[in-house]
């Protein structure tokens, strides 16, 4: 049997959903047999393959230009697309930035009076969203896991069921924000 | 002529990165940039805040290290309020520090570079992970797993949560 294809994806949140997924310890050993990783930030694999994947995570809100570019792309090249978190699934504490005009927030971080040269790399660095999104606004998505970030039990459970031909089933605690 | 080579995105590494290497007519290295791509705005959206919500909000830095976050924000809301930590309060919290240094190695060392030393920098990238490594040495691997599972155990005994603990 052709084993699951999954990617994950980082944007505006800490790494801490896919310590999460880590945090499934030895059990990931086991799901190796049915699924193989693409592209993540775990992997050296830089972007979807052509061909597309089964199942993408997606960790963080969508908090610039870029995000929105490879929450796209990911939608395209995705049979299913999760949301990981709390920051992908509401906008959470990135979004806390919400209000306050981005170029603002830039110039007091990054601006002449706080760096040795004052110059913002835009040529490379992305252009921020005047508002954070949650992925939903920005791509349709097929499932939500909460929490801050989402137990390793839930993790776990969503990707079996999914590995099964299964809508996963969530309830209860499984649903807890935070 | 001019040439840039883009590594984009850095992957296995603890953040958002890019880097370009600008090389020369000769094809010699002229310059590097490391630029961070990452921009979430810790510095300006905590400001005016509660003291109380600091320790869990700073916590979001990081998922990795949340632990050095909670404590250096603890540390500093108790010097704000003029207060000294009990000493057993003290060393709960380097406990968990320590555990999570453990756990931050093992990730740092099995998860992220150790594909790089144990499967060679010219290994095929598609296999240059830690799912190549459970291949070419599960013993190896298991083992790593354990070793950030037990720095994990700790912080979670001591705070509820492996990640972002209270």
């Amino acid at each position: 049997m052709d084993k699951v294809r999954v990617a994950t994806v980082w944007f505006s949140g800490c790494a801490g959903c896919h310590m999460s997924l880590l945090d499934i310890d030895e059990t990931l050993i086991d799901l190796l047999d049915r699924i193989e990783f693409h592209n993540s930030p775990l992997t050296d694999l830089k972007t979807f393959p052509e061909d597309g994947v089964d199942v993408t995570l997606i960790e963080g809100a969508v908090g610039n230009e870029e995000h929105v570019e490879i929450a796209r792309l990911a939608r395209e090249r995705s049979k299913i697309v999760i949301a990981l978190g709390d920051c992908a699934v509401t906008g959470n504490i990135p979004a806390l930035r919400n209000g306050m005009p981005p170029d603002r927030m830039i110039e007091a971080i990054y601006g002449p009076e706080q760096t040795t040269n004052g110059a913002l790399p835009y040529d490379v660095v992305p252009h921020l969203l005047d508002r954070v999104r949650p992925l939903h606004e920005v791509i349709p998505v097929d499932y939500f896991l909460h929490g801050c970030p989402p137990p390793p039990g839930v993790i776990a459970k969503a990707i079996l069921a999914l590995l099964d031909g299964k809508a996963p089933e969530l309830v209860g605690d499984d649903l807890k924000f935070g | 002529m001019e040439k840039q080579i883009h590594i984009e995105p850095v992957t296995r590494i603890e953040g958002h990165a890019k880097i370009t290497v600008f090389l020369d007519d000769a094809g010699e290295v002229r310059d590097a940039q490391f630029h961070v791509t990452e921009l979430r705005g810790f510095e300006k959206f905590c400001e005016g805040r509660t003291l109380w919500e600091m320790p869990g909000l700073t916590a979001r830095i990081c998922g990795i290290c949340p632990v050095s976050h909670i404590l250096a924000s603890a540390k500093a809301c108790d010097a704000i309020l003029a207060v000294r930590a009990p000493e057993s309060a003290v060393l709960l919290r380097r406990l968990m520090n320590l555990g999570q240094m453990v756990q931050s190695h093992a990730l740092s060392f099995y998860y992220l570079s150790a594909p790089d030393f144990l499967l060679g920098w010219d290994a095929d990238p598609a296999i240059r992970n830690v799912v190549g490594l459970v291949a070419e040495n599960p013993e190896l691997a298991r083992k790593g797993i354990r070793l950030r599972a037990y720095g994990q155990e700790i912080i979670n005994r001591l705070g509820g949560k492996r990640v972002h603990p209270a």
